[in-house]
């Protein structure tokens, strides 16, 4: 049995039309506010100074912060960093504080994707970290309150990498024979937010290795690849690559690092 | 979309009876009274979960794209719970959901001025689908036999901290974590089973499409003393962290999978005559390591003045660690009488260690002379210093038939040392109205010596061929970006950024060694506009470009630098939120982005036919990687009545990357996917201390990168009660 749906101009007429017309009945029955995720309902901004009062530990050093550097004073309430991801803060600072009454960009990324919009496509894919899933949030990867939102950037103390090591232990070594690639960082080959390709690779093909690896052609040679510009090789890899990718079984299997061969074989 | 009755029967039984609880609710939650807002902020509360998918098709694959079990689950979806005393406060979090096995158990206790602590455990589970490659010519589709492949990673910790008034906190946390199952890896096999010509030299009929497996096994643990302590207007902390690595992970590879030559061999057969078919190979590679560091860190945080603040930090850094590693294969050959291991990589016994030695210290001095200047200096100091060595067995059949076995010792070094530094300025700048304008610079310079020689056997060779590289990075970060409230309605955002990094291994001595540069630059800028023409819609548009360029240079004057990669992204993304009314509210993202990678095989040209080749247009041996996709997702909600609101949702997202016409060259062809994903809800007020949610939705996938192998599609169910504790 075949069933088939199309968006047709009527499915759209007669949908826009039903959607148009459950809105004026709410409007006409009801009369209290439905909150659009991640709003606080009646909320008002009072400004950072408000903020200080209770979490100075955050505040004092929100300076340093990535965020910081875009930050515009509002003219009547001043510096409203704080509530520019957390919401509005007059419900939260009458009710003292309290679960609810500020959005939390730890428990939804919702308030990270006001402004990162490219994010939730990103975290949307098949292939990403499961942050829509509220697995994991953007604050275990990326400090947003002080220092290097991405961490380990710059001056910074810690090494970009750890980032991602803390979690992916296995691909952080030592290895006697370490690829030279993770001195570049993780994302040199992942897309840590998602990608469409599985294990969030930037490429999924041979491309991904021959961007730093190139195989140069042999000077005189008429276009044919078969020279390494890499190692003492003459291995041409043309008739290796119409097979599989460059870490396909029997190929460079270890391309984080090996413990057993230079290339990274195995 | 394609559904059978039964389908439809299931998901029409699904969603009638998810109406009729709806329903239910609904008339019996009328009978109660109502406050003017039904939907109240509970403090502490239990919310109770059910979801129950109804897939059609491949179930393994609903499970990796949608990360939800495709038999369902139940449990506790959020438990929250707070007592704030006068001086006390308890605060209690959990979760328990069955399927996506998603545990949480949390207590957090707080005495004011005394300390606090926090324990508890959590674990959640990630999906696999175990999916290999597609060969388009013939269908050939091969996935793993057992498709139930899942990680489940969790934690237990316990943190105590003691912070009396006026003299150093003190906190001690320990943290044991594991991350264990099997997941899908894309080091695929190879089969013969194309039905690609075999006399056409040098595009065989071999594909790599075969999948393979990974069985995790690691656990780290955690424990981590700090102190802190503020000295008039300094901040002291140290911190000392020992960290356990123990992970044990094996690799499950299989190659031309029951392609066993027989004794003997049929004339042809009808894919590949038997004659000329591979072995099949299985084998199985563990890595183990089990490490040990010792990380000690210390920080100072000084604030002057209100103009200048300093801060230090060192960080000292000891690790040791000891890998061992077994890779064993085996076949059948057409002349044993039982499997026997063949020699190519096929070792045992790996015993490795390495050691690393590592020095950091950075400080920094941010200035802001006045209250619109910001000025930032940092710069940050290196030395670290790797050294390993490690040796196994290899083992090599020989003999006709080849069972007997040889082994013979290798031994393998490598040493590496680094040094370097990297200054860092930012300024900032609010002085013109509404704008904020700032900069970044940044350049880690590295030098250092990379020093290691191939394996060797010890009984027969002193050394295996050494390698002495010079090595030298230059790794530069540019940006520069204002934020501009242009009026009232709307804020432009806009910044620049640029990556230069050049990475050097350059020979030297007598010696044989590498001559290897890379050169790279990411190029691009991103523009943020966000509009507010009036109270009820925001726009917020970003525009983000990036171009990378990349140079090879090998042995000169042989290899000269090489354009090796030219690399472009533009994504278009936007956000709109528009609420016409307090009774409704509608948000929409959408994404468009068009990635591609391009190397030097699409641009390589013929390859004229030699002896043993024939020509062939080495431009299909490699397209460009593309990566170009569309993801939307709408999401609306309004008031239905004074006790309940309705909630709709679209979820879209397409790749069509896909030229199966490159199966003939090469594999894999690039990602087709196409899944949309509609839900309509209910949330309910039962009462003051009791919300439900019920929510039905249909989902659909189509992935005609896997040959339509892996689509799947049904409705879905879900329902919740929130009760307010």
């Amino acid at each position: 049995m075949n069933m088939r749906l199309h968006w047709t101009k009527q499915t759209l007429i007669f949908g826009g039309a039903a959607a148009w017309g459950l809105l004026l009945i709410s409007c006409v029955m009801v009369n209290r506010t439905v909150v659009a995720p991640p709003k606080i309902a009646g909320a008002t901004f009072v400004g950072t100074k408000e903020c200080t009062q209770c979490h100075s530990e955050v505040t004092d050093h929100f300076a340093s912060s990535t965020h910081a550097k875009i930050a515009v004073a509002d003219s009547k309430l001043g510096d409203t960093s704080c509530e520019a991801c957390h919401g509005p803060g007059s419900v939260h600072v009458a009710a003292g504080g309290g679960k609810g009454t500020m959005v939390n960009p730890g428990k939804s990324p919702q308030a990270c994707f006001a402004c990162h919009t490219d994010k939730q496509g990103q975290f949307s894919l098949p292939n990403s970290h499961p942050v829509l899933a509220g697995k994991i949030s953007c604050v275990d990867c990326h400090d947003v309150h002080e220092g290097k939102a991405i961490k380990g950037t710059g001056a910074s103390l810690e090494a970009e990498i750890e980032t991602c090591t803390k979690c992916h232990t296995a691909q952080k070594g030592p290895f006697v024979y370490e690829h030279g690639a993770m001195k570049e960082g993780c994302t040199a080959c992942h897309n840590p937010h998602g990608s469409v390709n599985a294990k969030m690779l930037v490429a999924r093909d041979a491309n991904l290795c021959l961007r730093c690896h190139l195989e140069a052609p042999t000077p005189g040679s008429t276009g044919e690849i078969n020279g390494n510009a890499i190692r003492h090789t003459s291995e041409n890899h043309n008739s290796r690559l119409m097979q599989g990718t460059c870490w396909s079984a029997g190929c460079h299997e270890a391309p984080h690092g090996s413990n057993s061969s230079y290339h990274f074989r195995y | 979309m394609k559904a059978t009755f039964s389908t439809i029967v299931r998901g029409a039984s699904l969603l009638a009876g998810a109406s009729l609880a709806l329903t239910a609710i609904t008339v019996r939650g009328s009978d109660k009274p109502l406050a003017p807002d039904a939907f109240p902020t509970f403090e502490s509360y239990i919310k109770v979960t059910g979801q129950a998918p109804s897939v059609s098709g491949d179930e393994k694959a609903f499970q990796r794209s949608k990360q939800l079990s495709s038999s369902g689950g139940i449990g506790i979806e959020d438990l929250h719970f707070i007592n704030e005393g006068k001086d006390l406060t308890t605060e209690i979090n959990g979760k328990a959901l069955t399927g996506t096995e998603d545990y949480l158990a949390e207590v957090k206790i707080a005495k004011n001025e005394f300390g606090s602590v926090d324990f508890g455990y959590k674990s959640f589970r990630t999906f696999y689908d175990g999916v290999g490659g597609f060969f388009p010519t013939n269908g050939n589709w091969q996935p793993l036999a057992n498709r139930d492949l899942h990680v489940d990673r969790s934690k237990a910790w316990i943190e105590a901290t003691v912070a009396l008034p006026n003299l150093p906190s003190v906190t001690v946390r320990y943290s044991a974590e594991k991350r264990e199952g099997k997941k899908d890896s894309t080091i695929w096999g190879d089969t013969d089973f194309t039905g690609m010509p075999n006399n056409n030299p040098p595009i065989s009929q071999v594909r790599k499409t075969i999948p393979s497996f990974l069985k995790l096994d690691e656990q780290t643990k955690n424990l981590e003393f700090i102190v802190k302590h503020n000295i008039g207007n300094t901040a002291l902390q140290l911190s000392v962290l020992n960290q356990k690595i123990d992970n044990l992970d094996t690799r499950f590879v299989n190659r031309f999978p029951g392609e066993a030559k027989p004794y003997s061999a049929p004339a042809s057969t009808v894919l590949l005559p038997a004659s000329q078919m591979n072995n099949e190979i299985d084998y199985r590679q563990g890595d183990g390591i089990s490490s040990g560091a010792t990380i000690t860190t210390f920080t100072s945080d000084t604030k002057f003045n209100d103009q200048v603040e300093i801060k230090c930090g060192v960080n000292y850094e000891l690790l040791h660690a000891d890998q061992s590693g077994d890779r064993s294969l085996v076949t059948t050959t057409p002349t044993a009488t039982v499997p026997v291991p063949i020699n190519t990589y096929n070792y045992q016994g790996l015993a490795g260690t390495s050691r690393i030695l590592s020095y950091t210290g950075n400080t920094s001095l941010t200035y802001t002379p006045t209250k619109n200047w910001s000025l930032f200096l940092a710069v940050k100091r290196q030395e670290e210093y790797v050294k390993s060595a490690a040796s196994f067995n290899v083992s090599a059949a020989s003999g006709t038939p080849a069972t007997t076995v040889a082994t013979t010792p290798r031994v393998e070094w490598a040493n590496m040392m680094n040094k370097t530094t990297t200054p860092e300025v930012e300024v900032r700048y609010t002085g013109i109205k509404d704008v904020a304008l700032y900069a970044n610079y940044s350049k880690a310079k590295a030098t250092g010596t990379d020093k290691d020689t191939s394996t060797y056997n010890p009984l027969t060779a002193n050394n295996g061929t050494n390698a002495l590289n010079a090595t030298s990075e230059s790794h530069g970060n540019y940006t520069i970006g204002a934020n501009w409230k242009a009026c009232a309605f709307a804020t432009f955002r806009a910044e620049l950024f640029k990556k230069s990094h050049q990475n050097d291994y350059v020979g030297f001595g007598a010696q044989v060694g590498d001559y290897y540069l890379l050169d790279s630059h990411f190029t691009g800028w991103k523009v943020t506009a966000i509009v507010k023409p009036n109270d009820v819609v925001t726009s917020t548009t970003r525009y983000i470009y990036q171009k990378g360029l990349m140079d090879v240079t090998g042995f000169l004057p042989t290899f000269p630098a090489y354009a090796s990669c030219d690399a472009e992204n533009n994504t278009v993304s936007e956000t709109i939120d528009w609420t016409p009314s307090k009774q409704f509210y509608a948000q929409l993202n959408a994404n468009i982005v068009f990635n591609t990678v391009n190397t030097v095989y699409p641009r390589a040209g013929i390859t004229p036919a030699s002896g043993t080749s024939i020509a062939y247009d080495t431009n299909q041996v490699l397209h460009n990687a593309n990566n170009n996709y569309v993801t939307v997702t709408a999401l609306c909600g309004t008031t239905l009545t004074t006790a309940d609101d309705l909630q709709f949702q679209v979820n879209y997202y397409k790749a069509d990357n896909l030229d199966a016409n490159l199966a003939t060259m090469t594999v894999p062809y690039g990602m087709a996917v196409k899944e949309v994903s509609a839900t309509v809800g209910i949330k309910h007020k039962f009462s003051d201390k009791l919300v439900g949610d019920a929510k039905v939705g249909y989902f659909d996938s189509k992935n005609d990168t896997t040959g339509g192998m892996t689509n799947f599609h049904g409705p879905q169910g879900y329902l919740s009660l929130t009760y307010a504790l």
